[in-house]
């Protein structure tokens, strides 16, 4: 793949790469430089890229395995989101107590029904996409995120009550 | 049996069912109130993992090894260099002709390597400024 192909396949991908890896590693500075690094990787091993192929699909797998690697670098969890400092009669604050609980919500999914969700909404994939990343079919990429949904909805519900 | 799977209503709100399914989905969800029910909330928490991952977006700073990409381009204007540079010396040259074929060979070779080398050096030393992608991108 040309460099320049590769850049421009690449730019319009980088702002949802950035908020899939903020739902990983939950700090931006560390989701930038890991799309920072996976796309270095990238850049070195897109020679090897399959042009029949989805390049989203081929990218996402690349920043998802950095960010696994990150994580198992630390060797701990992301980085808990403290609520001390929140000051709940603020409308501001009181969304960032949704994505908190949102994001606890989700940590509570098994590992496989967050990764369908975090790739789909934060990465923004298709089904197809889905199924190239996670090597599944497509059929269990809809039944995966369909659990993954009405776990946790259920996980909402239970922390809103 | 039901007219519809529920999974199928995830697939409906990620606009992943063909027009004549998802007209068939919406229509079993209009008739069923725990089909509608359960639509609704999984519509509510699309809403809000939508947001979320809105909100999450930014543009990272990202850039790349410029030196590689300027590598290869080097090369190549190099090579289209020397060879220019052999043909005008092949054909213009008149010392040239008199020398047999091996030496003339010789004598274009030998010009190629070096306007290649030297195209080679200049192209080298151009300043690093610009990476080949990202120039310093943030939101």
């Amino acid at each position: 793949m040309e460099a320049n192909a590769f850049e421009g396949a690449l730019r319009p991908l980088l702002r949802r790469s950035a908020a899939y890896a903020v739902s990983f590693l939950r700090d931006r500075k560390d989701a930038e430089d890991a799309v920072q690094q996976a796309a270095l990787q990238a850049w070195h091993r897109r020679a090897q890229f399959d042009g029949q192929r989805p390049f989203k699909a081929w990218w996402f797998a690349i920043l998802r395995n950095h960010c696994l690697d990150e994580l198992r670098i630390r060797g701990r969890a992301p980085a808990a989101v403290g609520c001390d400092d929140l000051d709940l009669s603020s409308p501001a604050d009181e969304s960032v107590l949704d994505r908190l609980a949102l994001a606890t919500a989700m940590e509570k999914l098994p590992a496989m029904q967050r990764e369908a969700l975090r790739l789909r909404y934060f990465g923004d994939l298709t089904y197809q996409e889905l199924a190239q990343v996670l090597e599944i079919p497509q059929g269990t990429v809809m039944s995966r995120l369909h659990l993954a949904r009405k776990a946790l909805a259920g996980l909402m519900a239970t922390e809103e009550s | 049996m039901k007219k519809v799977q529920n999974v199928e209503l995830s697939a409906l709100l990620d606009g992943e069912l063909d027009s004549q399914r998802a007209e068939v989905v919406r229509s079993a969800i209009n008739g069923d109130p725990a089909l509608r029910e359960e639509f609704d909330a999984l519509a509510q928490l699309d809403a809000r993992l939508r947001s979320a991952a809105e909100e999450a977006a930014f543009m990272p700073d990202v850039s790349f090894p410029a030196a590689a990409a300027r590598q290869a381009s080097a090369w190549h204007l190099a090579a289209g260099v020397a060879v220019v540079l052999a043909l005008i010396v092949a054909r213009f040259l008149p010392k040239l002709t008199d020398l047999p074929l091996f030496g003339i060979g010789v004598q274009v070779a030998a010009c190629a390597v070096v306007s290649f080398i030297v195209v080679r050096m200049v192209r080298e030393t151009e300043p690093l400024a610009a990476p080949v992608f990202g120039k310093g991108i943030r939101a």
